[in-house]
């Protein structure tokens, strides 16, 4: 049961991180704390930020460096053209995956 | 004492964990720019949490509680399982380890030394009635029967181990180290043949300028060699300096090479 939890979560980061940035532009703590209130999700900091580098390579979010006043600069995100389309494309999937998932598990 | 004093500065504490997850992402083959990002983002996580916990002066209990609420660096092994999946034990950051190619090279190459000193220098050994024995020792020449086949294939086999270990680490993404000893395999017979063709250039520049010194312009194609073979030092000095400066310049280059290389995967 908790494989395929853990596999379900694993799958819904990257759109759960590409909704997140879809309110603006953020650094990665910020976007974790966006991430926070969906507790059910199970997302911390080693699966988000691995997701944003990913993404960052994939040049579906851009980032730009601007100094933090607590050390290192922080790196801000923000979606691009390519990423506000994948996102689009992966709600458009979610929302029909979870209308058959929700007919199909609806109690009787 | 200084040592374990230096391990609990809160410092200390947040680049030994900032280092662990970094070898975490490039044991599951994270590219270095990624890894950077990533350990980035963590370490502005870590500063801001601090700032919000202690302000200016965060203690090492304040690193401590604030790196006890992050992720294990073992849960970047994997990308988004091992933070969620608990009923998976975590495999753990498989620890880097020397290339055993490398080790094998490197083990090989004084085979090449131990059979040219055997060849070179006869140990002597006294006869039945004290007088000197003919030839050297016959333990001398049972040994280099067996190094033989060893010390002279070492030179190829040094050399091909080498560059064959230096590629498996490049590719390894951290899993394999030992570059610096892969590199010197695969340089080390290179350069000293390079080293003795750099000694016989000089031998032949000064075997020529001395036979131009003594017998003028018309002896430029009859070099000197035995004026020089009686007194080498000359040669020797500048095949030396020579050798150092080449070798020193090719070392680097080839180690910028593939240190840089490897840092790019």
């Amino acid at each position: 049961m908790r494989v395929w939890l853990a596999q379900l979560r694993k799958g819904l980061v990257e759109p759960c991180v590409l909704g997140a940035l879809r309110q603006g532009e953020a650094y990665g703590y910020q976007i974790l704390q966006r991430l926070g209130g969906a507790e059910s999700l199970g997302i911390s900091e080693s699966t988000v930020y691995p997701v944003l580098a990913r993404l960052a390579a994939q040049k579906l979010v851009l980032v730009r460096e601007a100094p933090s006043p607590n050390g290192p600069p922080r790196r801000y995100y923000r979606l691009t053209p390519a990423g506000r389309a994948r996102l689009a494309h992966m709600t458009l999937c979610w929302q029909q995956v979870a209308s058959v998932v929700n007919e199909l598990l609806k109690e009787g | 004492m200084a040592g374990s004093e230096n391990r609990s500065d809160p410092e200390h504490l947040i680049t030994e964990h900032l280092e662990t997850i970094d070898r975490a992402l490039a044991a599951r083959g994270m590219p270095l720019t990624e890894r950077r990002s990533v350990t980035g983002d963590v370490e502005a996580q870590i500063r801001d949490m601090l700032e919000e916990r202690a302000g200016d002066e965060p203690t090492t209990a304040d690193v401590e509680a604030v790196l006890g609420m992050l992720d294990a660096a073992e849960s970047y092994v994997e990308d988004g399982q091992a933070a969620t999946d608990e009923s998976t034990p975590t495999t753990g950051v498989r620890p880097s380890r020397l290339s055993r190619v490398a080790v094998v090279g490197a083990a090989w190459a004084p085979f090449t030394f131990v059979m040219l000193l055997l060849w070179l220098v006869a140990v002597p050994v006294t006869g039945p009635h004290g007088s000197p024995a003919p030839g050297p020792a016959w333990w001398q020449i049972a040994a280099l029967v067996v190094l033989l086949p060893l010390g002279s294939l070492a030179p190829f086999a040094t050399t091909i181990l080498g560059w064959i270990a230096v590629g498996q680490i490049r590719r390894s993404a951290g899993r394999l180290h030992g570059l610096g000893l892969a590199l010197a395999d695969g340089l080390l017979f290179p350069l000293l043949l390079l080293d003795i063709l750099v000694y016989m250039f000089w031998r032949v520049v000064i075997a020529v300028a001395v036979a131009w010194k003594t017998l003028g312009i018309a002896a430029l194609g009859r070099p000197h060699y035995a004026s020089v073979d009686r007194n080498p030092m000359v040669v020797v000095v500048l095949a030396a300096i020579t050798s150092v400066v080449v070798d020193w310049l090719i070392v680097r280059w080839a180690w910028r090479k593939v240190a840089r290389n490897e840092g790019e995967r």
